[in-house]
């Protein structure tokens, strides 16, 4: 027998994933799912129709009687359009991500797993998918198919499936050659569960952290397409016709004209934060003595 | 110039007239821990460096022996808090300026990568990357002289047809030649010391034993001091090959044992070197008894100060002898 | 006829290049067989092919009595327990978003273990490599090296293989820590009676764990036999430069 090793019993306590997100992105999510219960709730929230207004109450400023945020050019309450204007931008920008997170992952798995060919047919269509202009593309599909919150999903949902896959495939690639996967094929597992339990949970962090941090890339294009009238078409609130709305106001009321843009900024850059903070979280960096 | 260093260790160093090359003392680096509080990763050193003389820097990885040597060489990490001084001619490089560290490093201080690939420009000719040091250093008048200068060099680094290499680009010769330019390099200006970092360990062992060879040979030709990192006790035994070359052995950011190298490889005092050399895997050893080093000594970090245990071998005292 | 692994004129080209060129040996049961050389000699390529993740282009590799490159897929399966690997980089070696205990079950179950037998399987595993059993709720990243090491070979041994091939295995470790895992390769063997395929560039390391040597060079096999009549008396000029790069290495 060789000397037995003596080591101090170790523990290895399991902290709840939420306690392990550095402070910043744990503030970043409790943003996110704040404005994400307001804009659920929306509906039996006491707030004004974000539909009908008087043009009697036009313009109104911020703190009037009735209206916290003021109105806006035809009298409708500001604070309910942003509402539900955050609540389509939303929409518009988890929807997509989802969608093309989910086909961008199974394309990458493939060509990441597959021989040469195939690999370089998928990754060929993705280079000219990703060559498409995002804008161009939302703009063809808004005269072909008219505009509305369908097509702009539909649009989002094609500019973003090949960056995902893109990233997919770097991560799967790596992921193949490296010792854990060989040692599993080395043992006679099969390739479901070599993809299932060795290779997609290993590439997930770093997939998952990039669409996250898509869904605030987005909501600020729908934002740019809704201000030049290729978002959802008027009178449904969205927070970016609603700033195009607002900007013959930019000079008399500045603060009423700029709060959607507060609101997109903000969206945009609190999805980031969370998805860094829950690709460190899982992978394990950041606890580290 | 000061001499000795402030620690109690005389290690290594018999006589205190010779003046140093460097002289670091209570040398501390610390980093911030994500946990709050700081995380001290060098403690208080005090090491001098003499001409002619290799000093070897043994540790295991996290033994703080990189961050050490960076450190007293004033590229200290710029997260680093750095405690204590270091004196490199009349210059003090804890606190100098970013243009006189720019001056000594590469002319006075010569430095040996770990991976050469790092140090070389992938898009440059050889030729043109060593005429461009020296021309910058001043060390030649004019492009021309340069160039005679530039496969001077690489014969001094025993590279046969030094013409041809210096056409080359990086990525046409092998990682043995590679490093052998990054040594030409390092020695262009005649530095008079060379910091080496684990230059062999990139390197197949017959390759490797070649690099080494050649600077223990070069600092004979040239008087340079050379502090040479390793975790390889061949290699340290290789490269610290005349009896005045000093050997530190390196633990959890402390030096617990330093002395001559004969003293330190053929007569350690202290429990983690011995430890150490009794692990090394031998033909000698039966199979599964070889020593282990134990992790309550591994871990250990409340070391006492060195103290000589002979002339020129200082040993850490164990925490029981401080207490007693 | 007792070997458990041989091979029989390996050759293995990628394009022009012939990474081995007519490679045979035989391993016998329980005994170690070091195979060492430097980068490029062909040493790794030599164990992805007898585990079959590589094959060759001409030559025979023989597991116990069966020819490793003729069997059906579902023979390769069930043969796959017998041969093992333990690879290099510790950081690498386990997938890190699976706790110990997941790694070695994952192990189990390819090898059609009972789910009610893994948890007591685990412990009986992480006891052989030395490691208690708090040690099975661990992720990768929570392990020293060393640790990671040992558990790769927990797992390697989880389904009483025959051979374990270890290519690298104790390169990327610390010395005081490698001691150790050569110490528990040293125990297994005598404990479980496994043969090992030990690759490693330190010849150090070759001579103290294996009883027979195989020294590659480009490909090709220079020297073979007893280790201690290869290394006392190299024949091959290629092995005496390897053989004075360490002893000159030691001699001070």
């Amino acid at each position: 027998m060789a000397t037995p090793l003596k080591t101090a019993a170790p523990r290895f306590q399991r902290r709840a994933l939420l306690s392990r997100l550095p402070l910043r992105s744990q503030v970043a999510l409790a943003l996110v799912a704040s404005v994400g219960l307001i804009v659920v709730l929306a509906p039996v929230l006491p707030i004004a129709d974000p539909l009908s207004g008087s043009l009697a109450e036009r313009l109104l400023p911020f703190f009037s009687d009735g209206h916290v945020l003021g109105t806006d050019s035809q009298g409708r309450d500001m604070l309910s359009r942003l509402v539900y204007g955050t609540r389509t931008s939303l929409i518009a920008g988890v929807v997509p991500i989802v969608i093309a997170t989910t086909l961008g992952l199974i394309i990458g798995t493939i060509a990441g797993l597959a021989g040469k060919v195939t690999n370089t047919i998928l990754m060929r269509a993705v280079d000219v998918m990703f060559a498409f202009p995002g804008v161009l593309l939302s703009l063809l599909l808004a005269i072909t198919l008219g505009v509305g919150l369908g097509t702009l999903i539909l649009a989002l949902t094609l500019v973003w499936i090949a960056p995902v896959a893109r990233i997919a495939e770097t991560e799967v690639t790596r992921i193949r050659e490296l010792d854990f996967v060989t040692v599993a094929r080395a043992s006679g597992a099969g390739l479901p569960s070599i993809l299932g339990r060795q290779i997609v949970p290993v590439a997930l962090p770093a997939v998952l952290a990039f669409s996250t941090s898509l869904v605030g890339a987005n909501i600020a294009i729908a934002g740019g397409l809704g201000f030049i009238g290729l978002g959802v078409p008027s009178p449904e609130p969205e927070l970016g016709s609603i700033l195009q709305e607002m900007q013959a106001a930019i000079y008399s009321d500045p603060g009423l004209a700029l709060a959607p843009v507060v609101v997109i900024i903000a969206l945009s850059m609190l999805f980031p934060l969370v998805g860094d903070g829950f690709r460190d979280a899982i992978s394990g960096r950041g606890q580290e003595s | 110039m000061s001499l000795g260093t402030t620690s109690a260790a005389s290690g290594g160093q018999l006589d205190d007239q010779t003046p140093l090359t460097l002289d670091a003392s209570n040398v501390s680096v610390s980093f911030r821990s994500p946990r709050g509080g700081w995380n001290t990763v060098v403690d208080s050193i005090g090491l001098g460096l003499e001409r002619s003389q290799v000093t070897v820097l043994l540790g295991e990885s996290g033994s703080g022996k990189t961050v050490f040597a960076r450190t007293i060489t004033g590229m200290a990490h710029p997260a680093a808090k750095v405690e204590g001084t270091v004196e490199f001619d009349g210059v003090e490089l804890l606190s100098a300026d970013r243009r006189a560290l720019r001056r000594l490093h590469g002319d006075r201080i010569g430095m040996v990568p770990q991976d050469p690939n790092s140090s070389l420009d992938p898009m440059r000719r050889i030729g043109g990357q060593i005429t461009e040091t020296l021309l910058q250093h001043g060390k030649a008048p004019n492009r021309a002289a340069a160039l005679v200068r530039a496969t001077e060099l690489l014969e001094l680094v025993h590279i046969a047809d030094p013409e041809r290499v210096l056409h080359n680009y990086p990525h046409e010769i092998s990682g043995g030649m590679r490093q052998r330019v990054a040594i030409a390099i390092a020695i262009c200006c005649e530095p008079e010391l060379i910091i080496a970092d684990e230059p062999s360990s990139a390197l197949d062992a017959s390759v490797g034993v070649q690099v080494v060879r050649l600077l223990d040979d070069l600092r004979e030709r040239m008087e340079t001091a050379i502090l040479f990192i390793t975790h390889d006790i061949g290699i340290a035994a290789l490269i610290a090959s005349k009896p005045h070359d000093r050997v530190a052995v390196m633990l959890g950011g402390r030096i617990v044992e330093l002395g001559f190298a004969h003293q330190v490889l053929h007569n350690a005092q202290h429990e983690y070197t011995r430890a150490l050399l009794a692990a090394e895997p031998s033909a000698n050893t039966p199979r599964g008894e070889l020593a282990v080093v134990p992790d309550e000594v591994r871990m250990r970090r409340d070391w006492g100060p060195l103290r000589d245990v002979e002339p020129g071998h200082a040993v850490a005292s164990t925490p029981q002898e401080v207490t007693a | 006829m007792s070997s458990v692994l041989a091979a029989d004129g390996i050759v293995k080209r990628f394009g022009a290049f012939t990474a081995l060129d007519g490679v045979s040996f035989r391993l016998e049961r329980g005994r170690t067989l070091g195979v060492v050389g430097e980068s490029g000699s062909g040493k790794s390529t030599l164990g992805r092919i007898v585990m079959r993740l590589m094959a060759p282009d001409a030559g025979v590799v023989t597991l116990g009595d069966d020819d490793l490159f003729s069997m059906t897929e579902r023979q390769l399966r069930m043969a796959r327990r017998r041969i093992q690997l333990v690879p290099q980089d510790p950081r690498h070696a386990l997938n890190p978003t699976m706790t110990v205990q997941q790694s070695l079950a994952f192990q189990l179950r390819a090898q059609g273990v009972p789910t009610r037998e893994w948890s007591a399987r685990c412990v009986e595993l992480l006891a052989r490599v030395s490691l208690t059993a708090d040690y099975l709720h661990a992720y990768p990243h929570e392990l020293s090296g060393g640790q990671a090491q040992r558990i790769a070979i927990a797992r390697a041994i989880a389904n009483n293989p025959e051979v374990i091939v270890a290519d690298e295995a104790v390169s990327a470790l610390d010395k005081s820590v490698q001691a150790q895992v050569l110490n528990t390769f040293a125990e297994l063997q005598s404990d479980l009676g496994v043969a090992l395929f030990f690759i490693s560039h330190d010849l150090a390391v070759i001579e103290h764990i294996s009883d027979d040597v195989l020294v590659l060079n480009r490909g090709e096999v220079v020297e073979s036999g007893p280790t201690r009549a290869v290394l006392d008396d190299p024949k091959d000029p290629y092995t005496r430069v390897l053989l004075d790069a360490r002893h000159s290495a030691e001699a001070v």
